[in-house]
This record gives structure tokens, C-alpha cells and sequence, in this order.
């Protein structure tokens, strides 16, 4: 029988995004090898708030919390203490599976979850740097969250390196799980269509998929279109999303009158991606920090060819023929590249035919869900039975980080520790009602049906 | 990485130290400095707030002590200042579950609490067909299912057994 699994992240639904998607795909799947899968996040605008369940049984709930900044809640360690207990408990969870290293609701969540005795795994998503406050205060952040924390997982080599140099944690915890794609919404255009759409399309149409952020590199696209576009007269670009950046490629359509040959988009919801990127010949992306790229993923599944910077994790996400990655991060490197992608394209040197059988046999969410299954097999065959003791999590973090932060993170556990037995006698833990599970199958649902009591999961 | 690129990324104000493998050491002077002054002025706060006046510690004699706090502003203000900071922390904490509690809760019968503008509800006529594609089906889009039926899989039995009892 399965595990009792809750899902923690800032990020979800009706947000769009990696992460988003990642703890999606990866709670259906865990949901069909027989586990029991909640989502917990905050409540997202005014009115998605309380509990919502989606397809096969997946249960979220949207807690109303104060949203600080780009849809993370007001990090404060303790707050989030009374009602993730109450879920944890209700839930009779017993993996506490995190997500987002920028999000303080999956970092405070583990935390409490350690202080409650249960298993904790995180997963990283994204890398950061080492030399401002931001990254210096989320390492922090994360050195303190993952001190107790059982398993870590990331979804590349790349990102695995770079946790280890941020937070010192020991990589015989960690884990390299990539994300995955629904290859089956990515799909090339078909033959019929593909004629249809090929005879109306003149030259060659680059595509730009991301947000529109520095990080993504929007300031090297802009001083690289133009030049592509003097290049090459039977190029056009087509470019979807938003972000601060939007404002700059304006202007760039507006100074080099691009009209004609540059199409923004904006915003593009996510089950429309497909349809623009079958517009498209290359899919160019020069996005200067990656610790995967789903994205890219998704163009090779739509039989793109992709030319990059080789940036982050992107170098370990799919075969090199598949990709021309500029030499370096600079405006000229990029426009070679895509000369080269624009050379390959018109000598008919990329057989786009297999790519996508090749992407759906490289990734797939089962495949995510069963190593993951691995992960928290390997937490319950390892685990002392100390490993959640407090005073042994004290001894822990007494062991890490500098002189400050050390007497910092005891202080804060002691607080935690204390706030846990102040709840335990003013809310016991008796007095909470265990939520009703969903049945696994539509065969378990028909047998309970005439069953008594309340149907739930064996624990493993 | 060439001139040309680096310009535009500074010009961006993107931080390039995660591929700038070109190791300069401006940086970790900045942040040694920077490290260095927090933690003396960190020291100081503490020792101002803390240290007696009206006894010699070791060589240091009080009458010494009492110049220097002389020099210094009054030092109630400084342990003001604390005080403000901790209680401030504290009506942070409160005012944060209040307001979540009762600003950003909405009652239990709001229509909000059940669908909103971004749910996408699964319909289907017959309850056997929802069971069937979406119940226990994943769908690779976000669906949302309706509360009625949810009710009906979940405590159905519940509802059978206190008919039968």
C-alpha cells in the first residue's frame, strides 16, 4: 500500500510554470501507483481559497496566507506552524515532500514537519548565485531548512552541484530526478496540417517561449534579433511572454522597424505553447541561468531545433544534435549559432521525424514518479530511529554554518520545539478529525461503497 | 565571455557570478568589509545596551566607562530601540495570523470556498461516466471536480451506513 504524501510549494495552480507543472504531473503519477497525494500552497487572488479537488482525487488546499512578493507568503519560521500541523495531522501524512528553494511555505513546512516526527524531502528546482543578499539570505534559509531534512532531490547535475556549494549538505542524501514532459500535448504538427501551415509559411520562423526577465536573458534577444533580421531577409521571429523586459522588445521592434518580421505575443497559456511553437522552425533560447529547462524539452518534443547558450543544466537535457549551443553568453556568439540553426534548417540537415518518439521515450512523468517512490523507499530502509529526535536535530544544526547563523538556527529550533508542545496540549492532536481518503480505484470505490467506517490507506 | 556581452548583462544589472568564471577578488573584499563592520557594529549595539556603569570591569574602570557613554547618545534610546524592534516582531506575528485569520478567511458558506473564476469543473451527465474519465483519470490539464460529486465518492458510505443504522 502506498504512502500518505503532502505536496508543499508556494507555487501551483492557476500560476503557471515548471515547478507548478513538476508538482502536477508528479502527484497524478504518485497517485496512480497507489499513494495518496494533497497538495498544500497559499490561496491564489481572491476567491481560488479553501479545498479544490482535482482529476483522480488530488486534493489542494489553498490556505489563506499573506502574499508578499511573486506569489511567496511573508517568510516568518513560526507562522505557518498551526494550520500546516493541522493539515499534516487531518492528512495523516507521512512524507512532507517540499518544492522550491524561494518558496517560504515549502521551507517553513519542512521544519515543522521535522518537529513533528515526519519524513521530509525537498526538491530543488532552480540555481542561485553566491554574492547578494537575496541568494546569501535564501541559502541561509535553506542551509537551516535542510539540516534535518531527509532526502533532497534536484532536478539536475548542475543543480545538485550548486546546492551543495550553498547549502554543504551531504550528497550521499541527495538525489538527480529530472522534470518531464507530457509529450503526448507536444506533439509535431501532423502531416496534413503541417502542409497546410508550411505553404502559407514564408523563410524560416524563430520562436522565443519565456518570461520576460533578465535572468532569461531578454537584454541578449534584443540586441540579437535585429541582427538576425539584417542577415537574414526570410526570417521572422515570433516571441511569447511577459514580463519587465516586454517594454524593451518593443522599443527594439519600434527603433529597427521590425513590424513585419517580429510578433509579441505576450502572455501565452500554457495549452496553447504547442500551437506557437509548431509555428516555428528554431527555438532559440538565451536564458542565462537554468537548472533544467522544460522548456526546451517541449520545442525538441515539437520537433524544433534549438540553438542556446549552454548555460546551467541545459548541456544535460538532451542529446547534442538536437541543440547548437552559442560558445559563449554574448550577442555575436548567439547570432552564429543561429546562423548555424538557420544553415541546418535550410539544407534540410535536421530530421525532425524521430525527435519527438526520441522526447517521449527520454521523459516521462511515470518514470519521475517511480524514482521518486525510490527516494522515499530509501528515507524508511535508512532511517535510525533517532534521526527525529529534537535534541539530535539541535546537535545537527549546532554542527553547521558560521558562528551567528548556528546559534540562530538552535534558537529558532528550541522556539519551534516549544511551539509544537504548546499546540500539543491546546489543540491535541486527538481533537483533530482524520480527513476521508480517496479511493484509490473505481473497483475500491464500489467495494467501500457498501463497506462501514471511514476507508483509508495502510500505512507502509 | 566578450566585452560585448558582459556590457549588456551589466547594463541589465543581471549579476553574472554564476558563469563568470574569471575570478576577481573586488567581490570577496566587499563582502569580507561588509561582514566585518556588521559584526563590530552588532558587538558594539550589544555591549553599549549591556555594560554597567557603576563597576570597574577588570581594567577597565567605571569612571572611564562613564566617559565614554557621556561621549555616546543617551542609552535608553538604544534599549527603546530594541524594545521596539522585539515588540514590533511580536505584533508582526500577531497581526500576520489576525490577518489571515480574519481578513483573508472567508466564511465557510462563501461561494468561494467551493469554485472560482480560474476552476475549470469537470461536468458529465451520468455519474458513472464522471467516475470513469475523471475521477480516477489524470487529466493533463488542470480540471476541477464539482463539490457534489466529490461529496457523493467520499461519504457516500457514510450516508449508507447511517441509513442502515
Amino acid at each position: 500500500m502506498g504512502y500518505n504524501i503532502a505536496m508543499l510549494s508556494d507555487f501551483f495552480y492557476p500560476q503557471l510554470g515548471g515547478v507548478e507543472f513538476h508538482i502536477y504531473h508528479l502527484s497524478q503519477k504518485l497517485i496512480n501507483l497507489g499513494h495518496s497525494v494533497v497538495v498544500v500552497t497559499h490561496a491564489y487572488g481572491t476567491d481560488r481559497i479553501g479545498v479544490r479537488y482535482l482529476t483522480n482525487g488530488l486534493k489542494v488546499y489553498y490556505v489563506p496566507y499573506f502574499v508578499l512578493t511573486r506569489e511567496t507568503t511573508f517568510p516568518n519560521v513560526f507562522g505557518t506552524f498551526p494550520w500546516i500541523r493541522n493539515i499534516l495531522i487531518r492528512e495523516q501524512i507521512d512524507i512532507v515532500h517540499s518544492h522550491g528553494s524561494a518558496s517560504s511555505f515549502s521551507l517553513e513546512g519542512i521544519l515543522h514537519a521535522n518537529s513533528l516526527g515526519l519524513r521530509t524531502v525537498f526538491t530543488d528546482h532552480s540555481l542561485y548565485g553566491f554574492g547578494n543578499i537575496t541568494s546569501i539570505w535564501v541559502n541561509k534559509l535553506l542551509t537551516f531548512t535542510l539540516t534535518n531534512t531527509d532526502r533532497v532531490i534536484c532536478v539536475s547535475n548542475t543543480c545538485k552541484d550548486n546546492m551543495i556549494m550553498r547549502t554543504k549538505t551531504d550528497p550521499k542524501r541527495m538525489y538527480v530526478i529530472p522534470n518531464a514532459v507530457v509529450a503526448s500535448d507536444f506533439t509535431p504538427l501532423e502531416d496534413n496540417d503541417d502542409c497546410i501551415v508550411r505553404s502559407k509559411k514564408k523563410g524560416i520562423t524563430i520562436v522565443v517561449i519565456s518570461r520576460l526577465f533578465a535572468n532569461k536573458g531578454s537584454d541578449l534577444l534584443t540586441h540579437t534579433i535585429p541582427i538576425v533580421c539584417e542577415n537574414h531577409t526570410d526570417v521572422n521571429f515570433i516571441i511569447a511572454g511577459d514580463g519587465p523586459k516586454y517594454v524593451d522588445f518593443q522599443q527594439m521592434i519600434e527603433t529597427y522597424r521590425l513590424q513585419d518580421r517580429v510578433q509579441l505575443l505576450g502572455s501565452v497559456p500554457h495549452e496553447k505553447v504547442r500551437d506557437v511553437m509548431c509555428q516555428g522552425d528554431i527555438y532559440l533560447h538565451a536564458s542565462l541561468t537554468e537548472a533544467f529547462g522544460t522548456v526546451l524539452v517541449e520545442a525538441a518534443s515539437c520537433g524544433l531545433l534549438i540553438v542556446t547558450t549552454a548555460i546551467g543544466g541545459i548541456p544535460e537535457v538532451l542529446p547534442e544534435d538536437l541543440i547548437v549551443y552559442a560558445d559563449e553568453i554574448s550577442v555575436s556568439s548567439l547570432v552564429e549559432a543561429t546562423n548555424k540553426g538557420i544553415s541546418t534548417i535550410r539544407s534540410n540537415d535536421f530530421d525532425r521525424s524521430w525527435v519527438h518518439q526520441e522526447v517521449a521515450n527520454m521523459y516521462d512523468w511515470s518514470n519521475v514518479a517511480a524514482r521518486t517512490v525510490e527516494v522515499y523507499d530509501g528515507i524508511f530502509e535508512e532511517a535510525l530511529p533517532d534521526d527525529k529526535d529534537w535534541l539530535t536535530m539541535l546537535k545537527r544544526f549546532n554542527k553547521r554554518d558560521g558562528i551567528w547563523a548556528k546559534h540562530l538556527y538552535i534558537l529558532c529550533g528550541i522556539v519551534e520545539y516549544l511551539i509544537v508542545i504548546f499546540f500539543d496540549w491546546w489543540y491535541p492532536r486527538e481533537d483533530i478529525e482524520p480527513a476521508v481518503k480517496w479511493p484509490t480505484t473505481k473497483q475500491q470505490h464500489h467495494q467501500l461503497h457498501g463497506q462501514t467506517g471511514i476507508h483509508s490507506y495502510n500505512h507502509k | 565571455m566578450n566585452k560585448e556581452g558582459d556590457e549588456i548583462l551589466y547594463e541589465s544589472g543581471w549579476s553574472t557570478d554564476l558563469m563568470n568564471m574569471n575570478v576577481s577578488y573586488t567581490n570577496e573584499y566587499f563582502w569580507f568589509s561588509r561582514h566585518f563592520l556588521t559584526c563590530s557594529l552588532l558587538v558594539f549595539l550589544i555591549v553599549w545596551s549591556l555594560i554597567p556603569q557603576d563597576v570597574d570591569i577588570w581594567i577597565i574602570r567605571k569612571e572611564f566607562i562613564n566617559d565614554i557613554m557621556d561621549i555616546l547618545p543617551q542609552r535608553s534610546w538604544l534599549i527603546y530601540f530594541e524594545c521596539f524592534v522585539l515588540m514590533g516582531m511580536l505584533w508582526v506575528y500577531t497581526a500576520l495570523l489576525m490577518y489571515n485569520e480574519d481578513v483573508l478567511t472567508p466564511a465557510l458558506d462563501e461561494l468561494r470556498t467551493i469554485t472560482d473564476a480560474k476552476g475549470n469543473v469537470a461536468t458529465e451527465d451520468d455519474f458513472n461516466d464522471f467516475l470513469d474519465k475523471h475521477a480516477f483519470k489524470e487529466s493533463s490539464g488542470v480540471i476541477d471536480l464539482p463539490i457534489t460529486e466529490v461529496c457523493e465518492i467520499l461519504y457516500r458510505e457514510q450516508r449508507t451506513r447511517s441509513s442502515k443504522g
